[in-house]
């Protein structure tokens, strides 16, 4: 393989914010993330133009989860809760920023959420977005928003969990594709610092190809003095995946978005399965620096 | 009446033949001497042993070194041997109140086997629940049941979305919740151009939302209905799971204990336990409180833990044969009752039944229980703990905190455990006396008092047994072989111990003390066994070790500084004779005894009781002085004396009446003006007939006074006057027996108060005519004719008569 280097160089993580606790903790990881690539990080707060249509809109009806009554959705009310969501969620940016010591910038976007996340996501190197709220249920259900990103972000993404505060144990799948090495690169820049080293989980449903595979990561690795553990796998299954990333300890499950094991519905049922955040690698892509 | 001789030496000290020592092998002579002279206590004792009802425990009371631990220890081990052991308790979790930890009884030797069986038990499912759950058949249920879930609401939403656009309805998520909005391809239609719609459509899509929302309402009104389906299915699963993994475990040990019902009972529990909380052994359980911490910490799922079906055994009786002797020599509360012990964890103090400790009552139970009585007062309120124990017959261990009724946490209130034990209080006959009187219940639980001597009667048999104990004494404290020579000597020590000739001493621990520090002086002398001089010589270096105020008492006298005369004779002044104890040692001290009298209205003043030195004995003592004189004198005339008696250069305090002949021969030279001699003291009470009476410590009296007439020199006049009922007491010195066989020292027994002046004065003391006049050359005869001049001039003084040239009336 490629020796790992240094092309996945992240200047910039966006971070979709909601002013959420959940949000929260992602912007604690976040905040950890650029302060050990030396990057900054940037929170994306989107008025979603959807409610505030509905908000002007004479017959808009909201049923709450919490009494399953329906209410008139007023605009006094969406005003309210934007203004507390977007302090909210720049209060906290400036905080884990502080305390990660590490640059920021904060800014409100109006329009339809996943479209203003794709957009700013261009401008960033790595884009960060929660799971989704949660359903009715108290599941986490993958919502618009990381679905549109995992699927159509122009750069990495990585779908966060409630929860998520470090990130240091990452579990590479790697099946030797060029994605794979993509995400193996990726895991030793981004994770080089974490103290456990990496776990990889070698794809392959033949034995020889498996060890050379093996080997093929062995040899890009040591030269980086990084401890690294073997897992061996044949084309999980999602929930097989799912399982790989809990019993080896994982915080973070690092892959390439266009692994096979992660395609279509597959992705679905892996992000909203998983125990940890999902890092999904995309080959990086040229940016425009202008904030 | 005579004079009386002076006693032959053989009186002075009766000698113990080694001849009639007959000594045997250790064993049943052994423990027969053992119970000499216990006869009573020990048969108050057995009895209390073998009287089953409630209250009769039994308080063994007796002076302190007369042995009663051991004999009564001894007894009761006799009887426990021959009682059955006891069951063994343990405490388990109660998994209906685990503040109210369950008390669990098997047969003696099995609670350890059941922690022992739990134990494997608890090691079994650590992996064997795990295992349950990792399995695949596993996986896939509960990601079946999973999926219907899901798939179960998101069909709802998904029909209900797909019903909504078929409206043209948007359904989307609000911070709070979802709502339901006029839609356009797909997304909501500006307000502008719904405005412009025309009406009849407005009112349209106004209806389908309002439908909408009713379905939406019905949606999430039936979703908690599902979750606690999906709840349910995943508890039954679980619970599936889990018995197929524990049910073989229980079913193990329900047929090793299908003879204890409480057992299987709390077994069965065990098993529901685990098969409702099969879920949360899936985990490994946290090793340490910093690895619980580390998990809380992280916001990990609470975990349950195999803590709870640990057994705690409390009581374990499988290495015993009979039933429990225990002495609890620290009878603490927590020592007596139990407690709980408590764990500090991030700052707070837990517990669990775990942490529960037995006291003396649970290892004692079904046995018997030794105190020392006088210990047990010195804790709080371990004797009301006691009491309330034995009165409900089960023991309940709760903190002090809590007995004391003090505000305090929550903590654990064991079930308690029926109690079944004979209690033996060991202690002082004032401390069982003291508690008749001043505690009610103590009689209703006590009810039996074994009432320990502290002498036995010296006689052949006795003298035997006691020699057969002091080698039985010896050979227990692995001392060397006691000659006879020596037990003689002991026995001899005994009966000075015991202060009379006729009765031995059963404060066994001195005897014991002795025959040690004998071993002692043998051990220094290179000597194979233990003769009649190391026990001379461990008597005579005991009492050299404690003689330091003796000798500096002796000095004083001796130096003149305290004025004692031993020769030549004085009017109104006797030796008198009194005993001053220190710890064990007492001796004997010579004090001088002055009487003056003068006119005055009959009473004898007691100088020590006017300051306060003197005691109410003493003072009892010299008012009998005054019904003597009174009686004997006075009788046709007011006894006209005014009489002053003290101790000379006492400074400290006097009680005790053995003065008061002492004192009545000092009045009766002061009235008859004869002058008593000094080479004599006199010891003696006397009653009011002149009658001289037995009095204690006569023996260290008199060697008082041979000790300082010794160092003056003796010449043959010295003596001492004793009450003849007091001869029989006599165990003296071996140089003052020397001393009398050698007629430099004399020992007058007196019956009455007429031969002991006699022999203090040389002066018949004289006898009543029938008129009950007194010969006038006698010391009655002056004494009469004082107190008549007395009479007469006090009649003459207050204007009665005219012999004193008083006023005729």
């Amino acid at each position: 393989m490629t020796p790992p280097d240094a092309d996945f160089g992240v200047r910039r993580i966006m971070v979709a914010l909601d002013g959420s606790a959940h949000a929260d903790g992602t912007l604690e990881a976040a905040a950890a993330l650029a302060a050990r690539l030396h990057a900054e990080i940037e929170g994306v707060f989107v008025q979603d133009i959807d409610l505030a249509r509905l908000a002007t809109l004479p017959i808009g009806r909201e049923v709450q989860f919490l009494t399953g009554r329906g209410r008139d959705f007023t605009a006094d009310e969406l005003d309210v809760q934007n203004r507390e969501q977007e302090v909210s969620a720049r209060r906290a940016i400036a905080a884990a920023a502080a305390r990660a010591r590490v640059a920021h910038a904060f800014r409100v976007a109006r329009g339809r959420v996943h479209a203003e996340i794709l957009s700013a996501a261009g401008r960033a190197d790595l884009l960060i977005v929660g799971i989704g709220r949660a359903a009715p249920g108290g599941r986490a259900r993958l919502g618009g928003t990381a679905r549109a990103a995992a699927e159509r972000a122009p750069g990495s993404v990585m779908i966060s969990r409630p929860g998520t505060r470090t990130m240091a144990r990452p579990l590479v799948f790697y099946d030797g594709s060029e994605g794979a090495k993509r995400a193996l690169r990726a895991a030793t820049r981004i994770f080089a610092a974490g103290e456990d080293g990496l776990v990889v989980l070698i794809d392959s449903q033949d034995v020889d190809e498996a060890a050379a595979l093996r080997k093929d990561v062995d040899d890009g690795l040591r030269p980086l003095g990084m401890a690294r553990r073997f897992l061996h796998s044949a084309n999980p299954a999602p929930d097989q995946l799912c399982r790989f990333a809990t019993e080896s300890g994982a915080d973070v499950l690092v892959i390439a978005a266009d692994s096979p094991v992660v395609a279509g519905e597959h992705r679905l049922r892996v992000l909203e399965s998983i125990a940890c955040p999902v890092l999904l690698v995309r080959e990086a892509r040229p940016h425009s620096s202008a904030r | 009446m005579p004079i009386p001789e002076p006693l032959e030496a053989a009186r002075l000290f009766t000698r113990c033949d080694p001849d009639d020592i007959r000594l045997s092998a250790a064993g049943a002579a052994g423990l027969q001497a053992r119970g000499l002279g216990q006869e009573r206590a020990l048969e108050a004792l057995r009895f209390g042993i073998g009287m089953k009802r409630h209250g009769y425990n039994v308080f063994a009371y007796g002076a302190p070194g007369t042995g009663k631990h051991a004999l009564v220890r001894h007894e009761l081990e006799q009887s426990a041997g021959a009682m059955p052991v006891p069951p063994d308790w343990c405490y388990v979790h109660n998994f209906e109140d685990q503040y109210k930890p369950r008390a669990l009884s098997l047969p003696a030797g099995r609670g350890c086997h059941l922690r022992a069986d739990m134990a494997r038990l608890i090691e079994e499912l650590r992996s064997a629940i795990p295992t349950a759950f990792e399995s695949e058949d596993y996986r896939a249920r509960i990601q079946a049941l999973q999926a219907r879930f899901s798939e179960r609401q998101e069909t709802a939403f998904n029909e209900l979305q797909e019903r909504a656009r078929a409206r043209n309805v948007a359904l989307i998520r609000t911070p709070a919740g979802l709502a339901l909005a006029p839609a356009s391809k797909g997304e909501v239609v500006n307000p502008e151009v719904f405005r412009q719609w025309p009406e009849e459509v407005q009112e349209k899509i106004k209806t389908d939302i309002s439908e909408l929302e009713k379905e939406l309402q019905k949606i999430l009104r039936t979703l908690p209905q599902w979750e606690s389906e999906h709840r349910r299915e995943l508890r039954e699963l679980n619970q599936e799971v889990a018995s197929r993994a524990v049910s073989h475990l229980i079913e193990e040990l329900t047929r090793k204990y299908d003879d204890l019902p409480e057992v299987l009972d709390y077994l069965g529990q065990v098993r529901e336990d685990l098969l409702q909380h099969a879920e949360g052994f899936q985990k490994p359980e946290p090793r340490s409180p910093q690895e619980a911490m580390v998990q809380a910490m992280r916001g990990g799922p609470k975990e349950e833990s195999f803590a709870r079906y640990e057994v705690n055994v409390i009581v374990d009786n499988s290495d015993r044969d009979g039933a429990p002797v225990i002495y609890e020599d620290l009878p603490t509360h927590a020592n007596v009752i139990g407690r709980i012990e408590q764990v500090a964890q991030f700052g707070a103090l837990m517990t669990d039944f775990n942490l529960i400790k037995p006291g003396a009552l649970h290892t004692a139970n079904g046995g018997f229980l030794l105190i020392d009585v006088r210990k047990l007062f010195m804790q709080p309120i371990v004797w009301e703990e006691v009491k309330r124990a034995l009165f409900s017959g089960e023991i309940r261990i709760q903190g002090l905190t809590d007995a004391l009724g003090f505000a305090t946490t929550r903590t654990l209130q064991p079930q308690p455990i029926p109690l079944d034990l004979k209690i033996v209080l060991l202690g002082e006959p004032m401390i069982y006396y003291l508690l008749s009187q001043a505690d009610p219940e103590f009689a209703e639980l006590f009810k039996v008092a074994a009432d320990f001597d502290d002498r036995v009667p010296r006689d052949g048999d006795n003298t035997a047994r006691y020699g057969q104990l002091i080698a039985d004494i010896a050979r227990r404290e692995n001392l060397r072989p006691v000659h006879k020579n020596a037990i003689a000597r002991v026995i001899e020590h005994a009966a000075r111990l015991a202060d009379d000739s006729e009765r031995l001493t059963l404060r066994l621990q001195s005897i014991s003390d002795l025959l040690c520090e004998a071993d002692h002086w043998a051990d220094r002398n290179g000597s194979e066994e233990i003769g009649a001089g190391e026990v001379q010589k461990a008597i005579d270096a005991r009492d050299r070790r404690a003689d330091r105020i003796r000798q500096r008492s002796q000095e004083q006298i001796l130096r003149d500084t305290m004025l004692i005369d031993t020769e030549g004779e004085a009017v109104g002044q006797v030796n008198g004779l009194s005993v001053l104890q220190l710890g064990e040692f007492a001796f004997g001290k010579p004090s001088r005894i002055t009487a003056r009298v003068r006119l005055g209205r009959g009473e004898v003043l007691d100088i020590e009781r006017e300051i306060e030195l003197g005691g109410p004995l003493h003072s009892k003592g010299v008012l009998i002085l005054s019904g003597f004189l009174g009686a004997r004198f006075a009788r046709r005339h007011p006894l006209a004396l005014s009489a002053s008696l003290v101790f000379e250069q006492s400074y400290g305090g006097v009680d005790g009446d053995s003065a008061s002949s002492t004192e009545l021969y000092a009045l009766l030279s002061a009235l008859s003006g004869l002058p008593i001699r000094q080479s004599l003291a006199v010891t003696g009470s006397v009653n009011q007939h002149g009658q001289v009476q037995a009095i204690g410590g006569v023996n260290e009296k008199i060697e008082g006074f041979f000790d300082i007439c010794n160092a003056r020199g003796l010449t043959g006049s010295h003596g001492v006057l004793i009450p003849a009922s007091n001869v029989k007491h006599l165990m003296l010195r071996r140089d003052v027996v020397a001393a009398a066989e050698r007629g430099r020292f004399h020992i007058y027994p007196v019956e009455m108060i007429d031969q002991g002046i006699e022999l203090l004065t040389g002066v018949t003391a004289g006898e009543a005519d029938g008129d009950g006049r007194f010969p006038p050359d006698t010391v009655n005869g002056r004494v009469e004719a004082t107190l008549l001049e007395f009479a007469e001039r006090a009649r003459a003084f207050t204007g009665g008569g005219d012999a004193a040239g008083g006023r005729h009336p």
